[in-house]
């Protein structure tokens, strides 16, 4: 008996002994190679740095491209650097954890200026201003949108508390099913440019004359689906002149947002577009309840025949389509607006997060230079184009490229050049699909609209209050669209907002754009 | 007398030291991993600083609570939260009991265990998957549930964006995943029932339900009542996935609870310490909850302690 | 007499088997997918008969560099956790199934107090960091060794074994430690096998500790890595707002891979029933109360 015990106890222990053991081999693996990299970059000899960076990436590992990529990076810089990467399920939480127990990488990765722990973050000390580190990091400078730094002043003391992580503005247009038009012979201009009257008639088509010929009522004009935060909001916001925060006609504020706007019909208008295609089942009926991912399967297996989307992605779209229907073929479109422009709400202010070097940081200039690097002729090259010997080899002084590498979750998500729309056309690419697809991304950032706002939250919308209150659009919203209340419903929140917040909120935010439009 | 009564304390301690020598790892455990960590409650009553952290922020009082007691939707939640409870207990709770006596009364060996197996499978199942085909079987386009609807005349309702629905489609949901996971502890119980009993009872001639009302379900009391007495503790605790993935702001009205909400002001929004505040109040209703349900329970004779 | 109870017996198995083939629909769905193309998946997702048999999937997520590390690190935090659980559930319900104890009432509220009260994140990524085990599988295994609710079961059904039985080896002049492992331990083998299920489950299915305290992908947990594929890109796409070019960038794993893994991760511990099932089936007390 007793031994039998003590075997049981002795193996518990053991198990232990091996769980921890075993964790421990796992651990962080020291990174000390003091390659004396000579002369690189011209840099006179900075002592080597090690540096840690945390951010969200596709996978935790890097791939080969990525460690390469890596490597050319500390050569340049001479530094060490390790990538902390949570899973991406996780992301927020560990954030957080790390913000609040101060176990900091050098820099950090945030969704967005407008996060609440970035902001509690920069009042409490945590993430530090990089405005001294920023005078000689010319590329970042070049390469980052002005809007991008005004939406990293977050603390009212004109101070920059991130590196962008850059991306290329864009407003893009729809893919249609190209085979459902002919079908139905429909023709689109060779400009590929129609009129909203037109969208809206061929969408109703798609619903009602059934494109794909098998008989039954079962496909959508349009595919669409909820929020991140399960809302749904107005479609055609493009077509419909909605581009957030512009001068207003008139009015008792200078800067007027449409959705905020009590004398103002507009959105309401494309609340009821939106509850009318909805009811109609000209758009998907299932789109409240999707998430993003699902609205290119739907469109995919040939259950809707309109989806916004980029134009780079005309090849993996079209032979995942083909798989299923062999007849499957694309047409990209731009939509007119209702005065027949060609104008499209540049999404965002060109960042796609951005990088916030924290105060444990052991020397903020140097991860600064790092990025900088990056975004170099030299660095840049290798981000976009990879690594010789791996990405692509030198024949004859041409680069042939490797077939195309999917695994590049660390390369080409660090960082972006602002406007620099080549980027999302692989090199590898053949001339003539370059022709077919650079015109249309090429009009899509040519087409952007800005909003005056810059992402710009005043402070009242960081209250409790405020946030609390926000859930109120969101549910009369989704209502309004889905038929279960009149669009009245939603001036009388507005109405209840503008009491609340709303002139404190307008006020700040008039005073904001002012200030920002008059330093030009 | 109280030298006496303190040795006649060792003299029961001693008397009883192995019982109380094996209480120490589990106690030490507690301590350690359970309670050492429960200092950090009091960020409930902090302007929680980054910096400062949990030591050094600065006390606000009951501030966070106030807010929380004040603001338009603690009573919505609230509500939400009692009668998603109250349901989940009026129909969840008593499914995998009665499921339980139903597999005891089976006589094949194998059918039982080929039953039981099966029947556990869905707990397996995540709940992103288990609302993915929620969501599929009830999509006005493609769902079978309003493929019979329009067959049989009607109109496609969009289900999950109907208030009306919405805890009859989670309280659904939660008992399809964890019906059969919920009967083994049941079932584990009712193994210990002598044949004996049974055998008496027939000859007796006691029929079939008979012997469940007055064997099976009085021999499985005990656990029946101490797994309802702990349910009720946590009866403001619905569980974040199913609703997370199933609601909608359409459906908020009836939906947003607890777990939301905290998700939504915690996670997302940051307020750490208001979360920690609504985490405490969570705990103190479920303590006073407890309590209650363990004196009604020992009227009836059963108790916890 | 004879009629009714066949007519109840009917009843019985009719209930059972519709209710099994509901529950069996999921698995079927999912098990289904896994084993089909990809469009065939999109042409119906609700499907639970494979079409257009593919194992690609499976031949994917094999060969997926996490998934062997992972499966092991699971195995041993499961096997390891259930089995220090397990013992401390023993050793510490039996004391406290003894109704006469001293101090028991106050021990049981203090046990039922850690399942209402607790720290949260932050305190319990304090006591793990000072414990050093941040990035071990330790800390898998320890902060959710001991359950309250758990510990309360073994209670119960400690006090509801024949007090006799313990009389009688008592008067032989056992201990308690042999009266514990020799007596009540068989006699409780429902009850620790229920456990046993609970705990390892709860292992296995595991995961928001390993997003706080794990930092190395070599001592990620299996379902960790599972919610990276099945969620993973969902979550990225969040974080780019939606913007469809970046995700461009990422790999986007089709539905059937994501189903081949669910059949992966949870095929082994579904295996762990049937062992653990007979203890449901059959009581065992009987043999030893007449014994």
């Amino acid at each position: 008996m007793k031994l039998k015990k003590a075997i049981a106890c002795v193996g518990a222990a053991v198990l232990l002994v091996a769980v921890t053991a075993c964790g421990d081999k796992g651990g962080p693996a020291e990174i000390d190679d003091p390659k004396p990299t000579s002369g690189a970059a011209g840099e006179t000899a900075k002592p080597k740095v090690n540096m840690t960076i945390m951010g969200e990436f596709a996978s935790s590992n890097l791939s080969e491209t990525d460690k390469l990529l890596v490597q050319s990076i500390e050569e340049a810089t001479n530094t060490a650097i390790k990538f902390d990467i949570p899973p991406s399920t996780g992301y927020t939480e560990r954030l957080q954890l790390s913000l609040t127990t101060g176990d900091l990488a050098d820099v950090v990765w945030f969704p967005s200026p407008d996060d609440a722990s970035f902001l509690k973050a920069v009042k409490d000390g945590v993430i530090i201003p990089i405005d001294e580190y920023l005078n000689e990091a010319d590329n970042i400078q070049n390469y980052s949108y002005d809007i991008s730094w005004d939406a990293l002043r977050v603390n009212g003391d004109d101070k920059v508390y991130g590196i962008p992580r850059t991306t290329v503005i864009r407003s893009d247009g729809y893919w249609f099913r190209k085979d459902w038009l002919d079908k139905l012979n429909i023709q689109i201009p060779d400009n590929n440019e129609i009129t909203f009257d037109q969208m809206l008639d061929i969408m109703t088509k798609f619903s009602k004359e059934d494109p794909d010929g098998n008989g039954k009522h079962d496909t959508y004009g349009y595919g669409w689906a909820a929020q991140p935060d399960k809302s749904i909001r107005p479609v055609f916001q493009n077509e419909l002149g909605l581009y957030g925060w512009q001068e207003s006609d008139g009015g008792e504020y200078k800067y007027m947002n449409p959705q905020y706007d009590l004398n103002s019909d507009k959105y309401t208008k494309a609340l009821e577009l939106t509850a009318k295609l909805f009811k109609e089942g000209v758009i998907d009926p299932d789109g409240p309840t999707l998430d993003g991912g699902k609205v290119l399967e739907q469109f995919q297996s040939g259950k809707t025949g309109v989806i916004d989307g980029f134009a780079g992605h005309y090849e993996t779209f079209l032979n995942a389509g083909k798989q299923i229907n062999p007849e499957f073929e694309l047409a990209y479109v731009f939509v007119k607006n209702e005065q027949g422009e060609m104008k499209g709400l540049g999404q965002g202010t060109g960042l796609w997060g951005f990088w916030a070097v924290t105060s444990s940081a052991s020397d903020p200039q140097r991860v600064v230079d790092v990025f900088d690097y990056m975004l170099s002729d030299e660095g840049w090259d290798s981000i976009y184009t990879g690594i010789e010997g791996h990405d692509y080899k030198v024949e004859n002084n041409q680069r042939v490229y490797s077939a195309t590498p999917l695994e590049t979750f660390v390369r080409k998500n660090m960082v972006r050049r602002a406007n620099d729309f080549m980027f999302f056309i692989n090199p590898a690419m053949s001339e003539e699909l370059k022709q077919k697809l650079v015109p249309n991304i090429e009009k899509a950032v040519k087409r952007i609209v800005m909003s005056k706002d810059r992402n710009y939250t005043p402070a009242i919308a960081k209250t409790p209050p405020y946030l609390d209150f926000n859930k109120k659009f969101s549910e009369v919203t989704t209502k309004i669209i889905i038929g279960d209340a009149q669009s009245s419903e939603y001036k009388e929140v507005l109405q209840d907002w503008n009491t609340k917040f709303g002139q404190t909120y307008l006020k700040e935010m008039n005073d904001y754009i002012d200030q920002i439009e008059n330093k030009k | 007398m109280n030298n006496g009564k303190a040795s006649s304390v060792w003299l029961y301690m001693r008397k009883n030291k192995w019982l109380y020598l094996l209480l120490i790892p589990g106690f030490l455990y507690l301590f350690i991993f359970k309670y050492v960590p429960m200092f950090g409650i009091i960020i409930a009553f902090q302007d929680f600083n980054l910096i400062k952290g949990i030591t050094g922020s600065d006390w606000i009082g009951f501030e966070n609570f106030r807010y929380l007691f004040q603001s338009d939707d603690f009573f919505m939640i609230l509500r939400n939260s009692l009668v998603i409870s109250f349901y989940q207990v009026l129909f969840g709770f008593p499914a995998p009991i009665l499921l339980a006596i139903l597999l005891n009364e089976i006589r094949s060996l194998l059918f039982k265990k080929f039953a039981q197996t099966v029947l556990y499978l869905p707990h397996f199942i995540s709940w992103v998957v288990i609302a993915g085909i929620v969501i599929n079987m009830l999509s006005p386009s493609s769902g079978w549930v309003n493929r019979l609807i329009v067959d049989f005349g009607g109109e496609p309702i969009h289900f999950l964006l109907k208030p009306e629905y919405f805890r009859t489609i989670l309280i659904s949901a939660e008992i399809w995943k964890e019906l059969g996971w919920g009967t083994i502890i049941y079932l584990a119980a009712l193994t210990t029932i002598d044949p004996s009993f049974y055998e008496a009872a027939t000859i007796d001639g006691a029929n079939r339900l008979q012997k469940i009302w007055y064997i099976s379900l009085p021999s499985i009391a005990s656990t029946i009542i101490i797994i309802l007495i702990l349910r009720v503790g946590s009866i403001l605790d619905i569980g974040f996935e199913q609703i997370f993935l199933l609601y909608n702001p359409a459906t908020y009205k009836v939906a947003d609870v607890f777990e939301t909400y905290t998700y939504r002001v915690g996670l997302l929004e940051g307020r750490l310490a208001f979360t920690a505040a609504v985490g405490l109040f969570k705990s103190v209703v479920g303590l006073i909850m407890i309590v209650l349900a363990n004196r009604i329970a020992r009227l009836f004779g059963k108790s916890l302690w | 007499m004879r009629k009714r109870i066949e007519l109840f017996d009917i009843a019985v198995y009719l209930i059972v088997s519709v209710i099994c083939m509901v529950m069996l629909y999921p698995l079927l769905n999912v098990a289904a997918v896994s084993i089909s193309s990809h469009t065939a998946y999109m042409q119906n997702p609700m499907r639970i008969w494979p079409s257009d048999i593919t194992f690609d999937a499976y031949k994917d997520i094999l060969s997926h560099p996490v998934l062997a590390r992972s499966y092991l690190n699971t195995i041993m935090i499961t096997i390891s956790g259930v089995a220090i659980g397990i013992f401390l559930y023993i050793i510490t319900a039996y004391p406290l199934s003894k109704v006469h104890l001293k101090g028991r009432a106050i021990m049981i509220n203090l046990v039922i107090f850690t399942m209402l009260f607790n720290g949260g994140l932050i305190p319990n990524f304090y006591l793990i960091r000072s414990l050093g085990m941040v990035d071990t599988l330790a800390a898998l295994v320890f902060p959710t060794l001991f359950s309250a609710f758990s510990l309360i079961l073994m209670i119960n059904f400690m006090q509801n074994i024949p007090e006799e039985l313990e009389e009688a080896a008592k008067i032989d002049g056992a201990s308690e430690p042999y009266i514990l492992f020799k007596i009540v331990v068989p006699l409780s083998m429902p009850i620790i096998a229920t456990l046993t299920l609970f705990a390892a489950v709860g292992y296995w299915n595991s995961f928001f500790s390993a997003i706080i305290y794990i930092r190395s992908v070599e001592n990620w947990p299996l379902m960790l890595f599972l919610r990276e594929v099945i969620e993973g890109a969902k979550m990225l796409q969040i974080s780019a707002g939606g913007n469809n070019a970046e995700i461009g960038n990422m790999n986007v794993m089709p539905e059937t891979l994501k189903y081949a893994t669910i059949m992966i991760v949870i095929l082994p511990i579904l295996s762990v029933y049937p062992f653990l099932q007979r203890y449901f089936v059959k009581g065992i007390m009987l043999g030893s109360v007449k014994g």
